[in-house]
């Protein structure tokens, strides 16, 4: 078939959808029309060029409206009638567009394009004074979720099948549509769902029962509060969360040039941030409180130092970090708008946003917040450790490390100040020659300065600062400015200038030895300097001990000597970097700089804070800068291109026309508190969004990270609304907003597949049935790990490695997360990606997912464990196991038929050929796998997996492991 | 809107389902069969069902050589005699430094004369099908950042691999491999970002003397008989097929029961792909007996076997100093398996279908600090570089665009990566600007808003 034909089919089909008001029309100009215009038509039919050709243009909407000289170009919804298309689809008796000169006919799927543009009434926003396309219009400013919420009346409608206010909603517009909802699903399917949908675990067989043999009429209801009370509750729902927060254990950025401050590429105790969240779920913390939490806890009136409520900061810091400051901004940015308000305000960082009402000012006004805070050196502790042989065994390895730290690093310095000292003369003239002229190389080797070592001589010379202002080298610098040729004249009165410059005194010993000189070249110059290093290199080793070893007091070297002695390296003592955390500020940066941070301790003690079970947890706290700035508009984005200065403050869109500059610091704490206000359209929407997409399997709108102009419209905008206003009147509750979703028929129908509504509305936007949904990442691995009777229930604390062996038995939210590579694991089963906020799995399905059932030692591992349940052990008979195993696994017995096949597979897989087979590879130790490096450094205690065939039951619990029917909740 | 058993391995409602997935512009998508809206473009991905692409091409896969590091142009693809009056020269105006004429030496090679490097002897033997790019650009010569660029099409934010978009533009042509697989490299390099984690490389960790039921993971099942095992599966699809029932064929359950065959048949089939002691001795000595011989091969055979992109890095190229001898041995490593690669894939008639390319992220400078000695080295350099392309519907014994006389900065025809990647999705048969994916309100594009193919280079 000729796809171009089934091309403009397809337009055909689709065109019904779509209409001129929509905004979807004006991108679909904006998309397919105006490039098209701009690139065939303008060049002959430009009113603002003069150039209209039979009296034509089609620059602006009134250009066509009005037409040329044969009439109107187009009849809005009816291509076929419209002389534009007619004249394009070379279908017109006497003109045919564009001429052959300019090209010809257009390529048929620009035509077709052309069709479809005029079948949805020629949508044109271009009134000739936009000449641009921005969201800065009053269409995208009427956009519904720029709305306030409103409090819809509930239809009224009565009808059995209604629970509550939610169905009446739902029931009127199925109505409407001829169509009807199922009847509640049956209560072993129903306690599946909800239990998966707020613990993220299946119920157990004593679960099932009791609510079986439950016939009150609050049965269900008893149920939603025996779960919202759960521990796991949080853990499930936080996770949720933790995707919207781009939540991850690391930076993304391991190699950093020296530039970014951290030792370690793995955040020391990111979660306190995660274990902040699931308690806050827990506790129902009100959701208004829980974002202002979590932008501005510092700042908050009634906090205290080590208030727990500090790791909210984590959603700050969290993030990925990058060279480039304004990067580590703009991800803030684009984290707080998304997972916070659904607007994807990072688009206006290099112009007006293109489709919302976001101007590029409002994303610098943001910048201004972000630009003037800090991450803080001194970390409040936050969890602290009970188990007290724990916290001292944790202690003493701290010290021996800070301890090692102190000696790598005052030993690498002693060498670095040695041997500048003694090749003073070298650096300083090497350091005023082009990089790359040949008389480098003659005086690299003069001086002993080997090509080999080019990094290190590199980061000295950086580190020499040729300041005129420098109390040392400034002289030096100063002079060093003077052309070659013009130099023994104007040396002698530079240096008198220099020494004379009361506003940057020189040091008094540098002073001296230049006094009254009359250089005649720059080169003795340095050779004086070279002498003076070499006297302060004699009295160094006594300064330098002194300065090195905690508990001597503060060298009595004389102060110019002394400086002196550590240049170009300022030291710190001692005695001022007794804690890690002090090293870390005074070492680091020396350290970073002169490219010796290999040698330091930095990254054994942050391995230390992260995984010794003695470690206390600290909250990843920031602060406000001293003095508050506003930013500048970057033009284009491009720092260096000033516009306007921009005072810190909120969206307008969203400020309901009472926008006000940020007074306080930064202003993090006004920007929280407009963001959890009530009166923002926004924020309640977006967590209610989220909320119903996880029960019910799809949002209101189906974006949940961007409610903009550019999302779907919601199929039950009036339902979301009351929703919405009953969220907040609930007083941000999320447990109520769960009650009312859960205790509704909507969530409790069956997932029936009904023909005729399939047909009317496949994608279940109506929602006349429950929706069938897999198990995410978590709940698989989760449901693994318990079905075999082992699951670890601790809640909260330092992250465990849940991909490799030995296998953690951990629940999987406390997984090691690496933004900067995600496990297999992660990866095959579709973990949000912690690159950026991602509300919404994805859900693939590829054979790499079956052979992780199929092959894996942890589905075999869990296969063993559950012939071992005492539910399957104390089976009297085959038949009996294998009702053990349905209930455990798939939560109802298992039909006859199903017994049956149990049975004979039984048979079967016991009989001889089968058994005395061999797996494919030797069984035995998977030795290559202990010595692989583990996910991210982190190894769990543990034992391997035995490498020994399964027996026929326990291939049998495999498989229904691997059978759909455990992977998906209907 | 049929289920086509044994090719959706996604459920196609699902893709319909979000929102976010769109398989380009109204053109491409409607290709597919399936109705687009544009504006707001769904469209079936397909998944790694095989498409065919909407424009005419040859090429089916892509196998890149990626010489992380940055090759040295002068050395390798660019020879720029005019340098020997400059030796040990001052030269301010090209970054400093003394002129540095390259201790390579440069033969007309093959029927087009093609000038090949001393460097590289056995791919002089092949050089009628290489197609040099001799004027490429990069504006940051930063390893990171440009390696990035290379892969990706962004210096700085997370997009997706080349090989995700080939992947996503031509699907799987085989069932019971992945798509798009690379033989180590950066996980960014592999990333597929926003696009589907189906599009995203699969990391095989394939060496010479590995073996291989560990290339990739849990491909190998320590606990059941494959006997056995195939009981199993069959008492799986038994199970799934009376659950089927219940939900009256719902596509998503169909496509994940038939992922367990495909696993079941990746089995064997992956361990056989990347078992190279199924090749003749011949073919093997072609290869030579290296590492980087044997990843070569396996690259061949997973094209042979319907994979569209494999990614291969073959490092060691930053030669700061010494470069004379360091740079002999890197060519070294890569001479003899390129040159096989291509003979082979030529031999078996894969050539046309396959493009081979081969790069680095960025050029070298051309000059030396210091004086002109065994020691010299370059330094990074972004104004220009080289790249060839080989197969896959390119002209062969050619060389597109030029530098100035010292290799300095490009005078004609410059190629840009975006432009690079531009062509290489012309070559498999779509246009740059269409093979788009909705994300985040926007349709994303490999090559940004750039992006020109290079029309003087295809066939």
């Amino acid at each position: 078939m000729n796809p171009l034909r089934r091309g403009s089919l397809a337009l055909l089909f689709a065109a019904g959808a779509l209409t001129a008001a929509d905004s979807e029309g004006v991108a679909f100009f904006e998309k397919n029309i105006r490039p098209l215009f701009i690139d065939h038509c303008l060049k002959c039919h430009d009113g603002t060029q003069n150039k209209t050709k039979g009296g034509l243009t089609l620059d602006t909407r009134s250009g066509w409206e009005k037409g040329g000289d044969s009439g109107p170009a187009i009849v809005p919804g009816q291509p076929d009638k419209s002389l534009l298309y007619q004249v394009l689809a070379f279908t017109h008796a006497e003109i045919q567009m564009p001429p052959k000169k300019e090209g010809g006919k257009l390529a048929d799927e620009k035509i077709a394009a052309v069709r479809q543009w005029i079948s949805i009434g020629a949508p044109d926003p271009r009134d000739g004074k936009h000449t641009k396309l921005t969201g800065l219009s009053d269409e995208a400013r009427a956009h519904w979720a720029y709305q306030p919420v409103q409090s819809p009346a509930v239809p009224e409608i009565k009808d059995p099948w209604i629970r509550n206010e939610i169905d009446a909603f739902v029931l009127t517009k199925l109505r409407a549509n001829g169509m009807q909802p199922n009847p509640l699903a049956a209560k072993e399917v129903l306690l599946r769902r909800v239990t998966y949908d707020l613990i993220g675990l299946p119920p157990t067989t004593d679960e099932i029962n009791a609510f079986v043999a439950d016939k009150s009429p609050t049965a269900f209801a008893t149920v939603v509060e025996r779960l919202l009370a759960s521990p796991h509750y949080g853990e499930r729902w936080g996770r949720h969360w933790l995707d919207s927060a781009r939540y991850s254990d690391t930076i993304g950025l391991k190699s950093n040039g020296g530039k970014y401050r951290y030792e370690d590429y793995r955040l020391r105790s990111a979660w306190t941030y995660r274990d902040y969240v699931v308690q806050a779920f827990n506790s129902d913390k009100p959701w208004n409180d829980f974002l202002v939490e979590q932008l501005a806890a510092d700042q908050l009136p009634d906090i205290k130092p080590g208030d727990p409520r500090l790791a909210a900061l984590g959603f700050i810091t969290v993030g990925k970090r990058f060279d480039n400051p304004d990067d580590i901004i703009d991800e803030r940015i684009d984290t707080v708008s998304k997972a916070m308000l659904g607007v994807t305000v990072s688009c206006s960082r290099c112009h007006d946003h293109k489709f919302d009402p976001i101007p590029t000012a409002d994303y610098y006004a943001l910048h201004g917040v972000f630009n003037n805070i800090e991450e803080s050196y001194d970390l409040p502790e936050v969890v602290q450790i009970a188990d007290a042989a724990q916290v001292a065994d944790y202690r003493a390895k701290l010290a021996t490390l800070t301890e090692q730290n102190r000696t790598a690093f005052y030993g690498v310095m002693r060498k670095r100040l040695g041997d500048f000292q003694d090749r003073a003369e070298g650096y300083l003239r090497l350091a005023v020659i082009n990089g790359r002229s040949p008389e480098r190389l003659q005086i690299a080797e003069a001086y002993g300065l080997h090509p080999e070592n080019r990094d290190e001589i590199r980061e000295v010379l950086g580190a020499l600062q040729l300041r005129n202002e420098h109390p040392v080298v400034g002289p030096y610098a100063r002079l060093s400015r003077i052309p070659e040729d013009q130099f023994a004249e104007k040396a002698p009165a530079a240096l008198v200038a220099a020494l004379n410059d009361k506003k940057n005194p020189v040091n008094p010993l540098v002073a001296e030895v230049l006094r009254g000189l009359k250089p005649r070249t720059l080169a003795e110059i340095a050779r004086v300097y070279a002498i003076l290093f070499a006297k302060a290199a004699a009295e160094a080793p006594a300064h330098l001990d002194s300065l090195f070893t905690p508990g001597q007091p503060a060298p009595s070297t004389d102060a110019a000597l002394a400086e002196l002695i550590t240049f170009p390296y300022p030291l710190p003592d001692a005695d001022d970097v007794v804690t890690s955390d002090q090293q870390m500020a005074s070492f680091q940066k020396i350290a970073l700089e002169n490219k010796t941070i290999g040698e330091l301790k930095f990254t054994a003690i942050n391995h230390l804070r992260l995984t010794h079970p003695g470690s206390p947890g600290w909250a990843l706290t920031v602060v406000d800068k001293a003095k508050a700035n506003d930013s500048y508009v970057y033009i284009r984005g491009e720092k260096n291109k000033k516009g306007p200065v921009v005072p810190r403050s909120f969206l307008e869109v969203l400020s309901g026309g009472t926008r006000k500059p940020f007074t306080q610091g930064s202003g993090r704490l006004e920007l929280a508190r407009a963001i959890a206000d009530r009166a923002n359209p926004l924020t309640a929407r977006v967590a209610v969004n989220r909320a119903w997409m996880h029960h019910v399997g799809a949002g209101f709108v189906t974006t949940p990270d961007d409610l903009g102009v550019m999302s779907e419209k919601p199929a039950h905008r009036e339902l979301f609304d009351w929703l919405t206003a009953r969220f907040v009147a609930d007083g941000w509750s999320m447990k109520s907003l769960h009650r009312r979703i859960l205790l509704s028929a909507t969530y409790q129908q069956s997932a029936a597949s009904i023909a005729a509504f399939e047909a009317k509305d496949p994608d279940n936007r109506l929602l006349w049935r429950a929706n069938l949904r897999r198990l995410d990442m978590e709940a698989i691995r989760d449901s693994l790990v318990l079905l075999g009777g082992r699951l670890d229930r601790t809640v909260g604390g330092q992250p465990v490695n849940i991909s490799d062996e030995p296998y953690s038995y951990r629940r999987t939210i406390y997984g090691f997360v690496d933004r900067l590579g995600l496990s297999d694991l992660m990866v095959q089963f579709d973990f949000a990606d912690p690159e950026m906020p991602n509300s919404r799995r994805t859900n693939t399905t590829v054979p790499q997912q079956a052979l992780f059932f199929l092959n894996s030692p942890m589905a075999a591992d869990a296969a063993r464990a559950l012939m071992t349940r005492a539910e399957v052990t104390a089976a009297a008979s085959d038949e009996a196991r294998v009702q053990a195993l349905y209930r455990i696994l798939y939560q109802r017995g298992p039909s006859a038929q199903e017994i049956t096949l149990a049975l004979g597979f039984i048979t079967e897989a016991g009989k001889p050929e089968y058994t005395r087979t061999k797996p494919a590879t030797k069984p035995g130790a998977p030795k290559d796998n202990a010595d692989k490096n583990k996910y991210a450094g982190l190894t769990n205690l543990g034992t391997m997996v035995e490498r020994t065939p399964l027996k026929p039951w326990e291939m049998y619990a495999q498989a229904l492991i691997c059978a759909n029917e455990f992977v998906y909740v209907n | 809107m049929s289920h086509q058993p044994g090719h959706a391995i996604y459920a196609r409602r699902e893709f319909f389902r979000r929102t976010g997935v769109a398989l380009g512009s109204v053109a491409a998508a409607s290709l597919l069969g399936q109705l687009a809206i544009p504006g707001q473009v769904f469209a079936d991905g397909g998944g790694l069902t095989p498409r065919t692409p909407p424009l005419p091409a040859k090429a089916k896969a892509i196998i890149h050589i990626f010489a992380a590091g940055a090759p040295s142009h002068l050395d390798t693809f660019d020879p720029k005699p005019v340098m020997e009056k400059f030796a040990d020269k001052n030269l301010p105006n090209h970054g400093g430094g003394v002129g540095f004429p390259s201790p390579f030496t440069f033969t007309p090679s093959g029927k087009s004369g093609l000038l090949m490097s001393s460097a590289f002897p056995k791919l002089a033997e092949v050089a009628d099908e290489l197609c040099v790019i001799r004027s490429m650009t990069i504006d940051v010569p930063a390893h990171g950042p440009a390696a990035k660029m290379m892969h990706t099409g962004s210096l700085i934010q997370v997009k997706p691999s080349v090989g995700s978009w080939t992947l996503y533009g031509l699907g799987s042509n085989n069932r019971s491999l992945p798509g798009f697989i690379t033989l180590g490299g950066s996980a960014e390099w592999r990333q597929a970002a926003f696009l589907p984690s189906m599009y995203q490389g699969t990391r095989a960790d394939f060496a010479a003397n590995k073996p291989v039921d560990r290339v990739l993971s849990n491909l190998r099942n320590d606990f059941a008989a494959p006997d056995a095992q195939r009981k199993q599966l069959d008492l799986v699809s038994q199970l799934n097929q009376d659950h089927l029932a219940r939900f009256k064929g719902d596509e998503q359950l169909e496509a994940r029961s038939e992922s367990f065959e495909l696993a079941y048949r990746m089995q064997t089939e992956a361990m056989e792909a990347f078992d190279i002691n199924k090749e003749s001795k011949e073919t093997r000595e072609l290869y030579g007996k290296s590492d980087m011989g044997a990843k070569l091969l396996v690259a061949r055979r997973l094209v042979e076997r319907g994979v569209r992109f494999v990614q291969i890095e073959a490092g060691g190229w930053d030669h700061h100093s010494g470069i004379f001898s360091a740079l002999t041995r890197t060519a070294g490593a890569i001479d003899q398996p390129a040159a096989a690669l291509i003979a082979d894939l030529k031999r078996l008639g894969m050539l046309d279908s396959t493009v081979v390319w081969w790069g680095g992220e960025f050029g070298r400078t051309v000059t030396t600090p210091g004086r002109v000695d065994a020691n010299s080295g370059r330094d990074h350099h972004g104004k220009a570089f080289c790249s060839w392309l080989a197969g896959g519907g390119v002209k062969g014994g050619m060389a597109y665009g030029a530098t100035d006389e010292l290799g300095y900065e490009v005078v004609e025809n410059p190629v840009t990566i975006h432009d690079l990647h531009a062509t290489l999705m012309r070559l498999i048969g779509y246009d740059h600007t269409k093979l788009t994916f909705r994300y985040n309100g926007r349709d994303f594009r490999l090559t940004d808003n750039f992006g020109q193919v290079v029309n003087g280079i295809i066939a």
